[in-house]
C-alpha cells in the first residue's frame, strides 16, 4: 500500500534535488541519536528535549511540503519529519520516565523513516521513470546514489531495525542498557549506510571508522563482564590495525594517482603514467584492511573471539549489518576504482573466498560454544558473498548483495533464538545446554532449526536462494572450481548446523530444563526475522528483482 | 628535496608501528604505535598533496587527524576500563575467550 502510495507520488511529481536526497535517509537515524544522547542528559526533565525537537521537526516538515520549486515533491520527507517531531514528545510521555524504553522505541521509528525515505528516494529520484535505475553522484562526486548504496541501506536499517526488540529484554537483564546503546547502535548503522554509498576514498574512510568506533564501544558494553571487555580490546586492536593498514593503501592509491575519488582513480589507474606498482601495493593492502573488516580467512582471527564476547545482540548486528556494509564497500572499490588491476585482485580474492569458506566451515565442527560455531559460520560465508565479488560482473555484483541480505536474515533469526536460550540459562550456551530444548521449548527450537537451515543452503529458506544466486553468477563468470569448493563447504557447514538441530530434538537433556522466557520483544524480533527468511525463500522474487537491478554503479 | 626521502621515512614509521603492534603486549604501548601507523600515512598523503598540488590529500589528513582523536578517546576509555577490571596493562595475559 505504501510501495503504491509512493509509486504515485513518483510518477506525479519532477526529481527532486538529489544532493541532499542522496542522504536523507541517513538523517532521521542521526538526529535521534543526538537527541536520545541530549535526553539522556537531560534525566527527568526529558519534556525539555522533546518539545523544542518537536517543534523543530514539525517546522521543517511543514517547509519540506511547502518549499521546492514544484510544490508538492517532497511530501514523503515532510511527512516523515512530521510524523517523528510529533512521536518525540509522546513517546516521553507513553514511556514515563523510562529512558531506555524510550529510546528503544525512538531508536525504531527513526529507522522505519529510514526505511520509508530509502523507498521513497528509489521511487523518486533513483527510478523517476520505470523500472531503468539511474545511478546519480552527488556532493562532489562524494556520494554515489546507486543500486549498491540503496540495497545496503535496506539491509542495514532492517538489520538494525529487527536487533532493537531483540536486545531490549536482554540487555535490562543483564543491566546493561544504558543509554548510550540505542544512540551507538544508530551511529553504527549510519556508517554502514553510508559506507554503502561513499564514492570516494575520504567519505569511505570516515564511514568505516564512524561503524568501527561505535561498534567498539558496543562490544565493550557489559563493562562488569571481562569476556565482553577482552571481545571489545580485541576488536579495537585488531579494528584499528586494520584501519591504518587500510588507509595506507589508500595514501599509496593517491600517490599513485593524484585523486581520491573512486570513478577518477578507475581512469587514472588505466594510463601508462600511472605507477602501476605503487598502485598495486595499495591494492594490496586495501584488500588486507577490507579482509580484515568483512573477515576473510587470513585475516578473520578476531571474529570468533569478539562475537563470543560481545553482548549477543550486538554480535548479531555485527554479523548482519557489518558484512553487508563492507561488502558493499568492497564491490564499490573493486569494480569501481580497479578494473584495471582485475589481473591482480581477482585471483587473489578467489582463493581467499576458497580458504575462508573451507576454514570457516571445518573450524565449526570442532567448537562447543553456540555463538562461536555461528561466527565460525559468519567467517564462511564471508566466503561465499566473495564469490559474487570475484566474479567481477554486473550480475556478481547484484548475487552478492542479495546474498548479504539473505545472510541477514538468517543470521540474526538464529541469534535470537540464542539471546532467548541465553535469558534462559543466564550465562553462555553451549552445545551441550541444548539438549532436550526441542522437547522443553518446541517453539523456539523449531525456529532455531529452521534459521540453522537456511545457514545451511536448504531449500524454502532465503540461504538456499543466496546459494543459488551466488553459485551461479560464479559458474557463469567460469569460477567452477571455486563453486564447486563452496559446494564442499555447504556440506561441511550442513554437518554442524544439522548437528546443533540433532541435540535439540533428538537428545533428552540430563536434568529437567525449564522452558525459555521469550520477551515481547524477542517474540516480535524472532518471528519477523524468521518469517522474512520463509518469505525470501519461497516468493524471492521482489527483492531479488530489486538486487538485479541494483547491479548498476555509478561510474 | 627529492619527495621520494619523504615516503621512505613514512613506510619506515608505518613498518616501525605495525612491528610494535605484532611485538609489544602492553596496551598502551600498542596503542601507541597504531597512532604511528596512522601518522605515518598523514605525513605521506601530505608529501603527497604538495606533489600533485591538489587540496585532495591535505583535507584528508585533517580526516585522518580527527578520526584518530576520536579513536583515542575510545581505546583509552576501553583501556582504563580494563586497568580496573584486571589490574593490568599487559593484552595477554586473561584470556578467556578461546577454543
Amino acid at each position: 500500500m505504501l510501495a503504491t502510495f509512493l509509486a504515485q507520488t513518483a510518477a506525479t511529481t519532477p526529481i527532486p534535488d538529489v544532493a541532499w536526497s542522496s542522504f536523507a535517509p541517513e538523517l532521521p537515524p542521526t538526529i535521534t541519536a543526538l537527541v536520545l544522547l541530549l535526553v539522556a542528559v537531560a534525566r527527568r526533565r526529558q519534556l525539555l528535549v522533546a518539545v523544542p525537537t518537536a517543534l523543530l521537526a514539525v517546522a521543517a516538515g511543514v517547509w519540506l511540503i511547502a518549499s521546492g520549486e514544484t510544490p508538492g515533491a517532497l511530501v514523503v520527507p515532510g511527512a516523515v519529519a512530521i510524523v517523528l517531531g510529533i512521536l518525540a514528545p509522546a513517546l516521553v510521555v507513553a514511556t514515563r520516565g523510562r529512558t531506555s524504553l524510550l529510546a528503544a522505541w525512538a531508536a525504531a521509528a527513526s529507522l522505519v523513516a529510514a526505511l520509508v525515505l530509502t523507498v521513497w528516494q528509489y521511487l523518486t529520484v533513483l527510478t523517476p521513470d520505470g523500472p531503468t535505475l539511474v545511478p546519480q553522484l552527488a556532493m562532489a562526486d562524494a556520494i554515489a546514489n546507486d543500486g549498491i548504496a540503496v540495497f545496503t541501506r535496506l539491509v542495514v536499517y532492517l538489520s538494525a531495525l529487527l536487533v532493537i526488540p531483540l536486545g531490549y529484554g536482554y540487555l535490562q537483564d543483564r543491566r546493561i542498557n544504558r543509554a548510550e546503546v540505542e544512540p551507538l547502535l544508530l551511529l553504527a548503522v549510519v556508517g554502514m549506510a553510508a559506507l554503502g554509498s561513499a564514492n570516494d576514498l575520504i567519505t569511505l574512510f570516515i564511514a568505516l571508522e564512524l561503524l568501527s568506533l561505535a561498534l567498539y564501544v558496543l562490544a565493550g558494553l557489559a563493562r562488569r563482564d571481562r569476556r565482553s571487555q577482552e571481545a571489545s580490546l580485541k576488536y579495537f586492536v585488531t579494528g584499528s590495525v586494520a584501519s591504518a593498514i587500510l588507509l595506507f593503501g589508500m595514501a599509496l592509491i593517491y600517490v599513485a594517482t593524484g585523486t581520491v575519488t573512486l570513478p577518477e582513480i578507475g581512469a587514472a589507474v588505466g594510463l601508462v603514467t600511472t605507477p602501476r606498482f605503487v598502485a598495486a601495493i595499495g591494492l594490496a593492502l586495501i584488500t588486507v584492511g577490507i579482509g580484515f573488516k568483512v573477515a576473510l580467512a587470513p585475516f578473520h582471527l578476531w571474529t570468533p573471539d569478539v562475537y563470543q564476547g560481545a553482548p549477543t545482540n550486538v554480535t548479531a548486528f555485527m554479523a548482519a549489518g557489518t558484512k553487508a556494509a563492507g561488502f558493499a564497500a568492497a564491490l564499490r572499490l573493486y569494480l569501481v576504482a580497479f578494473p584495471d588491476l582485475e589481473a591482480l585482485w581477482v585471483p587473489v580474492l578467489a582463493v581467499l573466498a576458497a580458504l575462508t569458506m573451507l576454514y570457516g566451515a571445518f573450524l565449526a565442527v570442532v567448537q562447543h560454544d553456540v555463538k562461536r560455531i555461528l561466527a565460525y559460520s559468519a567467517i564462511s560465508h564471508a566466503g561465499f558473498a566473495t564469490i559474487g565479488l570475484v566474479a567481477n560482473s554486473d550480475a556478481g555484483l547484484s548475487a552478492t548483495l542479495w546474498y548479504l541480505l539473505t545472510y541477514a536474515v538468517s543470521t540474526l533469526t538464529a541469534f535470537g533464538c540464542v539471546i532467548v536460550l541465553e535469558r534462559r540459562r543466564r550465562g553462555e550456551v553451549t552445545l551441550a545446554d541444548l539438549r532436550g530444548v526441542g522437547r522443553s521449548a518446541p517453539a523456539i527450537a523449531g525456529i532455531l532449526a529452521f534459521a540453522l537451515l537456511s545457514l545451511a543452503g536448504i531449500p524454502i529458506t532465503a540461504g538456499y536462494v543466496g546459494k543459488l544466486v551466488v553459485f551461479e553468477a560464479g559458474i557463469e563468470a567460469g569460477f567452477t572450481w571455486l563453486v564447486l569448493v563452496g559446494v564442499l563447504a555447504s556440506v561441511v557447514a550442513a554437518f554442524f548446523y544439522l548437528r546443533i538441530a540433532g541435540m535439540m530434538f533428538l537428545e533428552d537433556s540430563p536434568e529437567p530444563v525449564e522452558g525459555p522466557y521469550p520477551s515481547f520483544g524477542l517474540s516480535v524480533g524472532v518471528t519477523v526475522s524468521a518469517a522474512l527468511v520463509l518469505y525470501l525463500g519461497i516468493q524471492p522474487e521482489l527483492l531479488l528483482r530489486l538486487a538485479t537491478d541494483a547491479g548498476v554503479l555509478a561510474r | 628535496m627529492e619527495i621520494g626521502y619523504y615516503y621512505a621515512v613514512s613506510a619506515l614509521l608505518f613498518t616501525i608501528g605495525f612491528v610494535g603492534v605484532l611485538l609489544r603486549r602492553n596496551a598502551i604501548v600498542l596503542f601507541m604505535c597504531i597512532e604511528l601507523m596512522l601518522n605515518s600515512v598523514n605525513l605521506t598523503l601530505a608529501a603527497a598533496a604538495r606533489m600533485w598540488g591538489g587540496p585532495d590529500g591535505q583535507v584528508f589528513v585533517f580526516f585522518v587527524i580527527v578520526v584518530a582523536a576520536a579513536e583515542v578517546v575510545v581505546g583509552l576509555a576501553l583501556i582504563v576500563n580494563l586497568f580496573f577490571r584486571r589490574g593490568t596493562l599487559d593484552v595477554d595475559v586473561p584470556q578467556l575467550l578461546r577454543y
